[in-house]
């Protein structure tokens, strides 16, 4: 028997609303464009609603199902996940290495969780970019 | 893996998109086993060779590289 933990394909079309719509309100809170209309408790609540709209929105594009889901989209999903870990992996070598070598540390706890939030988003935006540039360049190239 | 899956396919005077449909998979997935970029599983190449009435054998051929 198969299991599949991927959601009904229409979460992608929900991620594709939430994804950007949660990056956009994220980015304008932090850089502090509504600093006027909202005050510190509406401002931590719409950076953190934003923020897991931005998340799920990245979750829902990348374990929603093709409209048909086969093995050989199992492994494109399976290559995609390969390549994201790998470039993951070379992500914090390379940053471990700067880091080490020039002496430079990441500003306290907000410096570190950039660090970490960039990593996190390298390995889904790797995977999402991958498995679908995979699906698309082999659409273009069906003939009859 | 060297496979007879495009010949077999087009002597039968069948679309990829025919082919997919009777076998449940996407029209990508016919594409990248006649193109050699995917070889399929034990059970789609079961259902293969009884869509086309031959044997796996017949189908499939392993070359020097497998």
């Amino acid at each position: 028997m198969k299991i599949s933990f991927l959601l009904p394909n229409r979460f992608k079309k929900i991620g594709l609303i939430l994804f950007p719509i949660g990056l956009l309100v994220w980015i304008s809170t932090q850089q502090g464009l509504f600093n006027k209309e909202l005050n510190h408790t509406m401002k931590v609540l719409t950076l953190t609603l934003s923020f897991f709209s931005f998340l799920f929105g990245l979750y829902f594009i990348s374990f929603s199902k093709e409209p048909i889901e086969d093995e050989y989209i199992d492994s494109v999903r399976l290559k995609s996940f390969q390549i994201s870990s790998i470039t993951q992996m070379v992500f914090f070598l390379i940053s471990f290495t700067t880091m080490f070598l020039f002496n430079i540390e990441p500003h306290g706890d907000g410096g570190l969780s950039i660090f970490f939030l960039s990593s996190l988003i390298l390995f889904w935006a790797m995977y999402i970019l991958i498995f679908n540039y995979t699906l698309i360049n082999t659409k273009s190239k069906i003939d009859d | 893996m060297i496979n007879h899956v495009k010949e077999i396919r087009v002597s039968k005077g069948m679309t990829q998109q025919e082919l997919g449909d009777l076998l449940k998979v996407s029209r990508q997935t016919i594409f990248s086993i006649e193109t050699g970029k995917y070889v399929p599983s034990t059970i789609l190449s079961l259902k293969i060779s009884k869509i086309f009435t031959k044997s796996v054998e017949e189908i499939f051929i392993l070359d020097e590289k497998d």
